[in-house]
């Protein structure tokens, strides 16, 4: 295999923080990915856990003690070794850390204490459940940093100083808004962390020099980089650029997130309109997300329940989520929902105009919105910013939110749709008396109460279910990562997360 | 001259004041949380309840907003600008780091303006074909019409993916400086050009240009020997102004040629709420507002010995 050259690589936003543990950008992530490793990986294929820096593992059923064996012999950039105590002070700074540390603590909710057993064995101990903890700790966010890194200022991390980790590249600058520098790092020859799949017999340094990431905002400037020669990578192709970069020296590398789709989840406690199951079943019925699909590009596929197909745990729904506009005409019809003059039903004098609250992705609000015309239903998208999102989510003030999310464990879904309790955002506004809403929240408990993996398929599945089946969620399209990539650069793959694996990449 | 001094030093800090002061209640009356930017957005509603007010308590979000307003005021009137939510770093360091790209950026762009804007206006009057001059005077409302987004957007796609001839991204110097300067240039030549021709005609109608030309001064003389130099108050004037339009066109030029500066650093700070970044950056702009105005004014009676800016006032 051919070793050295430098990888430029088009990054669609500045990383802002280039700390893994402090950061939920996916800029972010997608740098801070190269220089860490994690505990254990998630095998792309099968999704299944496999050994990373821990060569094995072993919870308690009820999922509140984890036990860990680490591999021996692996030192961070710095020279510091890593052995148990490490850990357990990259475990106890995270915590401590709190909500800055913000996709991190929502995994580790209950974290007691981690207890050294051995040179390279601990335990971590937890007050209550915690069954998301394996595919947590195959998480970027969750790279195992240096004690150094961790007794350093967050601000100074967060700037590129003191950050130490144990991946095969090593940060080497960061200029805010311009570019990030990660060299390959010569010891690096513990290839065996980077997974199964990564590895392949592949265990020494990566083959290519050095990693510049150029920070390019505009997505034409990203692909006309790429397109010139100027990057052979380039992050967040947008559709429009994906036909110009299939041949022709380039090609598209791309995934679906594991996770909730992008979607419309009905207020179920604050919209009339959205209470009547009639209504909620046409709306479902009434979208064509094979018509979504040709707005963005075969790359974002078709979304088949309330998890995407890349998630464990996903049960394809589709039988549910196929249009049939005319079944959906007929039950608003039979329901007293008459079409007006201007083509928009009506009843009682109440037109069918429901309101989105929606800070994203308003293309595929407005591919959905024309579909629900075709049946008489006005979807109304109010697009606000980011921040203003966040202000008017509580009030329950629409009739539908946005909703979509990207994480790999099933869990994710009591995140989104899950009452506080569970630490969930509780998108469609579920109360106790919303029919199917308490078989939800307990298979949502079960879940998180269990690490055998069969019976955590099984509760993810239910969960889906009373998503789909009551109509509590309309997904739309899947959150895709769309990369471009030339020809000249070989053996370029996606992880688990859909995050660049660039340890075999070479020219 | 100290009188004059002092007046504008108070009306420079009353323009800072003023221009602090509105930004804090914009952006702490505005509906969003700010921390936002510390958490994330799709953290917000899963982060524990005791973390928040933890997080409220440091940022201090939990005091009343007046309160907030004096400690930042007092802070701010010993330099200090506050800690950024998104780096937890200080914002005066990340401005800092930006301000010499913006301030790179800008004096190029001015550059490219007036040696641009001049060259357009001089020539127009300076020329004996009616036909140049229609056609170069027709150049100037062409150029402000012509939005920097797509300008730059034309000039990457032509100079750097077609020709290859400079790199479309990064910080390479003066190779990296080129494009992204003459698009921010490009309208601010237009409206110097506009307003230096028109008053290049004006001059050129005044009747000392007549006695002048009437003793037998050549073309030359009669342009670059007098009525240039008066021609060119205006300018001087709209050139103040324009300064402050370069800081505003950065954002935008700044975006698309992936530049740092702070025009990016602004926007990014807008959009997650990071409110002590954002008072920074119209602090820094305000201050630089004030300063390059201030200039032009001294500059005005080096141009124009007619102007005084202090002495007796009847």
């Amino acid at each position: 295999m051919k070793h050295g050259g430098t990888l430029d690589i088009g990054l669609d936003s500045d990383p802002v923080c280039v700390d893994p543990s402090q950061t939920s950008l996916i800029a972010s992530l997608e740098v801070g990915a190269q220089i860490v490793n994690t505990l254990l990986v998630q095998v792309p294929k099968t999704l299944a856990t496999a050994p990373g820096l821990a060569k094995s593992w072993h919870a308690n059923k009820s999922a509140t003690r984890f036990s860990f064996v680490l591999r021996k012999g692996i030192t961070f950039s710095n020279g510091q070794p890593l052995d148990a105590s490490t850990v357990q002070n990259y475990f106890d700074k995270i915590v401590a850390m709190g909500a800055k540390a913000p996709d991190d603590h929502g995994y580790l909710i209950g974290y007691k204490k981690t207890v050294v057993t051995g040179k390279y064995s601990f335990t971590m101990e937890f007050s209550k459940p915690d069954s998301q903890l394996p595919i947590a700790l195959t998480t970027t966010s969750l790279g195992i940093l240096a004690p150094a890194t961790m007794n350093a200022s967050l601000a100074n991390r967060c700037a590129g100083k003191d950050l130490y980790g144990t991946g095969p590249f090593v940060l080497k600058s960061y200029t805010p808004n311009t570019s990030v520098v990660e060299v390959a790092r010569k010891s690096y020859k513990w290839g065996t962390a980077m997974g199964p799949l990564a590895a392949k017999g592949h265990t020494g340094p990566a083959y290519v020099k050095e990693l510049d990431w150029m920070i390019e905002p505009q997505s034409g400037v990203r692909s006309g980089s790429l397109h010139s020669g100027q990057t052979q990578i380039s992050t967040l192709i947008a559709p429009q650029d994906e036909p110009g970069l299939e041949g022709g020296g380039f090609h598209i590398l791309s995934g679906i997130a594991g996770g909730v789709p992008v979607g419309m989840a009905p207020n179920m406690t604050g919209s009339k309109i959205m209470k009547d199951p009639v209504v909620r079943h046409a709306v479902q019925l009434a979208i064509s997300r094979p018509a979504i699909e040709k707005t963005l590009s075969k790359s974002y596929g078709i979304p088949s329940s309330a998890l995407s197909r890349t998630t464990i745990g996903w049960i394809n729904l589709s039988r549910y989520l196929k249009e049939n506009q005319k079944k959906a005409d007929r039950l608003l019809t039979k329901d007293g929902w008459k079409k007006g003059a201007n083509g928009i039903r009506q009843k009682n004098g109440q037109p069918l105009d429901l309101k989105l609250l929606d800070f994203y992705e308003p293309n595929v609000y407005q591919a959905a919105a024309e579909e629900l015309r075709q049946v008489g239903i006005d979807l109304q998208l109010d697009v606000v910013p980011v921040a203003q999102f966040f202000s008017q989510f509580p009030t329950g003030n629409y009739d539908l939110v946005q909703a979509g999310f990207s994480d790999q464990d099933p869990f994710t879904l009591w995140k989104q749709f899950g009452d506080a309790a569970l630490g969930g955002h509780n998108q469609a506004w579920l109360t106790s008396t919303t029919p199917g809403a308490a078989g939800f929240e307990r298979f949502g408990r079960d879940l998180l109460d269990t690490t055998v993996t069969s019976q955590r398929v099984k509760f993810a599945k239910l969960g889906q279910k009373v998503l789909i089946r009551h109509n509590y969620y309309f997904p739309l399209s899947n959150i895709a990562e769309v990369f471009g990539v030339s020809n000249r650069i070989k053996a370029v793959s996606l992880s688990a997360a859909k995050y660049l694996d660039l340890y075999n990449a070479h020219f | 001259m100290t009188a004059y001094m002092i007046r504008r030093v108070v009306h420079a800090l009353v323009v800072l004041w003023a221009a602090f002061t509105v930004t804090f209640f914009i952006m702490n009356l505005t509906p969003g949380s700010p921390l936002l930017s510390i958490i994330g957005a799709q953290n917000i509603s899963s982060t524990p309840h005791s973390e928040i007010v933890q997080l409220n308590r440091e940022f201090g979000f939990n005091k009343p907003i007046l309160s907030r307003y004096w400690d930042q005021l007092w802070a701010l009137l010993h330099g200090n600008l506050g800690i950024a939510y998104s780096t937890r770093g200080p914002v005066s360091h990340m401005l800092w780091q930006a301000l010499p790209y913006t301030l790179e950026l800008a004096l190029a762009a001015l550059l490219v303006a007036v040696v641009l804007g001049a060259l357009i206006a001089i020539s127009a009057y300076y020329t004996r074909r009616p036909w140049l001059r229609s056609l170069l005077l027709v150049l100037p409302p062409l150029g402000a019409g012509i939005p920097p987004f797509w300008s730059g957007l034309v000039l990457l796609e032509v100079v750097s993916f077609h020709w290859r001839l400079l790199p479309a991204a990064g910080d390479q110097g003066l190779r990296t400086l080129l494009l992204p300067a003459i698009t921010l240039g490009l309208p601010l030549a237009a409206v110097l050009a506009q307003v230096f021709a028109e008053g290049l005609r004006n001059t050129l109608a005044e009747p000392y240009v007549q006695v002048v030309t009437a003793k037998g001064a050549s073309r030359s003389r009669v342009h670059f020997g007098h009525a240039i130099r008066n021609a060119s108050l205006p300018a001087l004037t709209v050139l103040g102004v324009l300064v402050g339009a370069a800081f505003g066109g950065a954002v935008v030029v700044e975006q698309v040629f992936s530049r740092n500066g702070i025009g990016r650093v602004a926007l990014a700070a807008v959009e997650t709420k990071d409110i002590p970044v954002v008072q920074g950056v119209v602090v820094l702009a305000a201050g630089a507002y004030v300063i390059v105005n201030l200039l032009v004014d001294l500059v005005y009676p080096l141009v124009d010995p007619r102007i005084r800016l202090w002495g007796k006032r009847n």
